[in-house]
């Protein structure tokens, strides 16, 4: 097992930009590759210290990549960092600077950890040729509506959402609009990613994750989805690890 | 000597960030604390910049201080209006955690402040704000008028910055008599010791402002060709003859 902590000038960030690696031990390159994503206001150790991902990750011979992205809203903040842009940057560069990544998409995964599941999805709607599977935990995906219950008074969040993505309008049929983008590929008949989203009983982005399963429901878009024991934590997301990676890998190596 | 690189949240900042950290290997007696240099980033720079860029682990060795190194992304180390609250980071919580959490010493006499370009913003704001946390600050190439009307402060994307950090009205009263450098430093009652290694008219008129309250500090008109270590030697052979 090898864990790479890399810094780099990101032209994106006009700053130091960051990522980790992980490689399996037990398996030669190139690796199959998790790209990680982590939750708002974190870090990418958060998703190592609370998860048991690593093992998950060994277990099938897969690397992880995991990108620190700025405040952790995988946006292009209209007042803030590009983290949208960011994490696009880290997904172009790490398998050119570590070539034992594998570059073909049956062997490229992304996984979001709540507010990173926004992103996972988004990067997997917007390069589907590049994901063979994408999975969220507790994410609202869909930020269109997220903004809208805010907007609305029916959500917690903070200002900070404003300044991150505008309003609901703003996003709307963005590069952030995940199911105008899940729409758009399903009409030009572009084979999407496996997809999964599950969430907790208890915990306050239950309703967005069921409203997506629903919406992909009448489209026809297959996304497995669990509901598990727990509130919006690490308890509940990390029994559900493998489970999830089962399913959006399924069929690859086929 | 150790090199402690800490990730994680500390209180007011509500968001993970990392703090290099540089211990001199000489550890001090049970009462004998280390003396503390603060060393802010440039903008955008992670807190490890120094350590990758400078000498600085070598100098902390030498002069037997520890020094404390945090990023501020792009905040001017202010409370953003659009973002996290910087200034109350490193003026308040970050100090208190280092305190509590390592043989350092708290008293003002013990206490330096410093930093590079954005860096060197902080620096400054503190020391005109807060002028008993520590014994002497310094700025080197830092961009002293942020509010300045020409060209250059007037693109885009620098003025989307400071709506960012300054909300919507930066150029309001409220915002200059509170964050304007040359404001601060006219309004202060009384001005620690200073370096001020800059150039060109911003400099001259911060040094014009401070020249006749500010005793036993060294204004520098360079541009600072030579890097990270003549500036931080010069500041601390000033911080020698306090």
């Amino acid at each position: 097992m090898s864990f790479l902590n890399v810094r780099f000038y990101s032209n994106i960030l006009e700053g130091d930009g960051e990522f980790a690696v992980f490689l399996p031990r037990n398996t030669a390159p190139p690796y199959k590759v998790l790209w990680l994503l982590h939750g708002a206001f974190a870090e990418y150790h958060e998703s190592f210290q609370y998860t048991s991902i690593c093992m998950y990750a060994e277990k099938r011979g897969m690397a992880i990549v995991a990108p620190s992205s700025y405040m952790g809203v995988y946006t292009d903040m209209v007042y803030g960092e590009k983290g949208y842009s960011f994490v696009e940057e880290v997904v172009d560069k790490a398998p050119k600077l570590f070539t034992f990544l594998s570059t073909e998409r049956k062997d490229n995964y992304i996984m979001g950890i709540s507010m990173g599941g926004h992103g996972s999805f988004k990067l997997a709607m917007n390069h589907p040729e590049k994901f063979y599977g994408a999975c969220g935990f507790s994410s609202p995906v869909d930020m269109v509506y997220t903004m809208s219950l805010l907007e609305s008074g029916r959500h917690g969040g903070g200002h900070e959402l404003f300044d991150a993505f505008g309003s609901s309008e703003a996003y709307r049929d963005s590069v952030g609009d995940v199911v105008s983008l899940a729409k758009e590929n399903l009409n030009k008949g572009i084979t999407l990613p496996r997809l999964s989203l599950c969430w907790g009983d208890d915990e306050h982005a239950g309703p967005e994750c069921s409203r997506l399963k629903q919406i992909f429901d009448e489209l026809g878009i297959e996304m497995y989805s669990r509901i598990g024991h727990g509130g919006h934590n690490f308890d509940t997301w990390d029994p559900m690890m493998e489970e999830v990676l089962d399913y959006i890998t399924e069929g690859a190596d086929r | 000597m150790a090199i402690i690189d800490f990730r994680g949240s500390i209180p007011l900042l509500n968001n993970s960030t990392r703090v290099t950290i540089a211990l001199p290997s000489l550890v001090p007696e049970k009462t004998d604390k280390w003396k503390v240099l603060w060393l802010l980033g440039e903008e955008g720079r992670s807190s490890d910049h120094y350590v990758r860029f400078s000498s600085i682990e070598k100098l902390s060795e030498e002069w037997n201080i520890a020094v404390v190194m945090p990023e501020g992304l792009h905040s001017d180390y202010e409370n953003m209006v659009r973002g996290l609250r910087w200034f109350d980071y490193i003026s308040d919580s970050l100090p208190r955690f280092i305190y509590d959490n390592f043989p350092v010493s708290d008293t003002k006499e013990d206490n330096f402040v410093f930093g590079f370009g954005m860096g060197g913003l902080g620096a400054l704001r503190l020391a005109f704000r807060v002028p008993v946390f520590a014994a002497a600050y310094g700025a080197c190439g830092t961009d002293l008028d942020v509010f300045a009307q020409d060209a250059a402060h007037s693109t885009a994307a620098y003025i989307r910055k400071l709506q960012t950090i300054y909300g919507d009205d930066f150029l309001s009263e409220d915002v200059l008599d509170s964050s304007d450098l040359y404001r601060l430093a006219s309004q202060a009652q009384v001005i620690p010791p200073l370096m001020v290694i800059s150039s060109g008219y911003s400099f001259l008129k911060l040094k014009s402002v401070l020249s006749s309250k500010a005793r036993g500090s060294v204004f520098i008109n360079s541009e600072n060709t030579t890097g990270y270590d003549d500036a931080l030697k010069a500041f601390h052979d000033m911080t020698e003859k306090l």
